[in-house]
């Protein structure tokens, strides 16, 4: 049960945020792991470029 | 307890009321909200938004026996309450983002926002600013936003509507007082909004979700769903990044009117015009000034940049959207811009009509300025000078008022399409009509123009 309040939150705009907030949830995961996710991936490509020349130069 | 009186639009939330002794308005605070209050100081939220001027300045008072509060707080006075329906676009795509921004920073620090009203912003020194303190409560994990609802139909939808049907869209806030109906707004917005995911969800999903869970029965069921704090704060993140974006471009009809009037307005003309009216401000040094018809302010500067707290009120929403824009990047202090239209300036309505003021109840100028407005009024309108003046002498003591003839190129065109049943309107019958209200200080022909200058004094003063 939510605190009440003195104004009617309305049942209908509980249940469009929570709607909402699954996939704005998911974008601002997303985006706030942003750089780490980019830095992940690029580090890994990084990873795989390093090793790709490292095999040709050897 | 002497003169105690609460405040008319003051009985919703029994947290925090506010209440006048006097002139001096107070918010006391309930003993229920104690906790909360206590909250908002250690959490260091409310010095944070103290520090960025996004909270109202306040000082505790030490509360008297009689009083029915626990805590009682003296905020630091608005010298204009406005309301949404005044706003220009971009004042209320800023008062908007205040409030995300404060519900973002409330979230991260353990709080949340409790209510959405538009009617909880104000302007101050040209920048929008939470007047209620008693809107923070204490955060429960996985609780959605209860204000959500609120902050749509008080804020979202009218921007919408004003950004993609008529920027006068804000004028519904005055019908409808507790924001724009979201079935309502659906219906009025175009055809291609449904095709936005944003516009789709918050507005359109959400009119029909407001419509289909009307029951309480099924209210009961909405009280069970849970909203994790990450995806509460990504619904706030993707709201401000949207709004942010919003726009609307001016195309107002006075917005090159300083451009267009050379034949008037020769430099010379608007100099002396100019110099006229700041002389008369430093004469009167008056606490405030109301410029009426005052379009981008360029006239009302004369006196908020002497330091006198001046409101600019104008019907045109492009002009007041470039006179806040400018105010904005000049960072300049006393001068509050509003879209106001005169022939029926904002009523009082809400709850025995007393909840929300009328234009004039809000305030009492030392001076009112309509410069370039009798024509607009006595012409456009067809009220009689009689109308006129005793309106501008129950508004304020002294008044500047530039008398518009006939032969001026601006009349003439407001009287191309229509018969002239005009025959009052001269000058001599101006002078005698506005005699029967005011004394005359002073009187200033404009050069190069038709135009006169009146400084008039209302009778009651010595």
């Amino acid at each position: 049960m939510y605190p009440l309040l003195y104004i009617d939150p309305g049942s209908g705009s509980i249940i469009v945020q929570a709607l909402i907030g699954l996939v704005a949830g998911a974008g601002f995961f997303i985006k706030l792991n942003w750089y780490r996710l980019k830095g992940w991936f690029s580090g890994q490509n990084q990873q795989k470029n390093e090793d790709e020349k490292s095999e040709k130069s050897s | 307890m002497e003169n105690f009186q609460f405040h008319p639009a003051s009985f919703r939330d029994s947290d925090g009321r506010i209440f006048l002794i006097e002139k001096t308005v107070y918010r006391g605070l309930s003993a229920a909200y104690l906790p909360h209050y206590e909250k908002l100081k250690q959490s260091g939220l409310m010095d944070s938004l103290l520090r960025s001027g996004k909270l109202i300045e306040h000082e505790v008072v030490i509360p008297q026996e009689k009083f029915p509060f626990p805590i009682i707080l003296k905020p630091q006075p608005i010298p204009y309450i406005s309301y949404p329906y005044e706003w220009s676009f971009s004042q209320y795509k800023d008062a908007a983002l205040l409030t995300l921004s404060i519900q973002m920073e409330a979230l991260n620090k353990g709080m949340t926002l409790k209510d959405a009203s538009a009617y909880n912003i104000q302007f101050l020194n040209g920048k929008p600013v939470l007047i209620d303190i008693a809107s923070f409560e204490t955060y429960v994990p996985d609780l959605p936003w209860l204000a959500y609802g609120q902050f749509c139909r008080h804020f979202l939808a009218p921007l919408l509507l004003m950004s993609k049907c008529n920027v006068e869209s804000h004028r519904f806030m005055q019908t409808f007082l507790d924001g724009i109906p979201l079935p309502l707004a659906s219906s009025m917005l175009p055809f291609s909004t449904r095709f936005s995911p944003f516009i789709q969800m918050h507005i359109h999903l959400h009119a029909r979700s407001t419509k289909r869970y009307q029951v309480a029965s099924e209210g009961k069921k909405a009280q069970s769903i849970k909203m994790p704090l990450l995806n509460l704060k990504g619904m706030i993140d993707s709201m401000q990044g949207f709004i942010h974006k919003l726009t609307w471009k001016p195309e107002g009809v006075w917005r090159d009117y300083y451009k267009e009037t050379q034949n008037n307005y020769e430099v010379q003309a608007f100099q002396t015009k100019q110099t006229l009216i700041a002389r008369w401000i430093s004469l009167l040094n008056p606490a405030s000034v109301w410029d009426l018809g005052g379009n981008m302010g360029v006239f009302s500067r004369l006196a908020s940049e002497k330091g006198v707290f001046t409101v600019c009120f104008d019907i045109d929403p492009a002009a007041v959207e470039m006179n806040y824009l400018s105010v904005k990047a000049q960072k300049a202090q006393n001068l509050l811009p509003l879209v106001m239209d005169l022939t029926q300036p904002s009523p009082a309505i809400g709850w025995a009509n007393a909840e929300r003021q009328s234009m004039a109840e809000r305030g009492s100028p030392d001076i009112v300025m309509a410069l370039a407005l009798i024509h607009h009024l006595s012409i456009g309108n067809n009220l009689p000078l009689s109308h006129t003046a005793a309106w501008f002498a129950s508004l304020a003591p002294f008044l500047i008022i530039e008398f518009v003839p006939k032969i001026d190129s601006q009349v003439q065109v407001l009287l191309t399409t229509r018969k002239d049943i005009f025959t009052e309107y001269t000058q001599p019958d101006f002078e005698e009509v506005y005699s029967r209200f005011f004394t005359l200080v002073e009187k200033v022909q404009i050069p190069q123009s038709e135009r006169i200058m009146y400084l008039w004094k209302r009778l009651d003063i010595v």
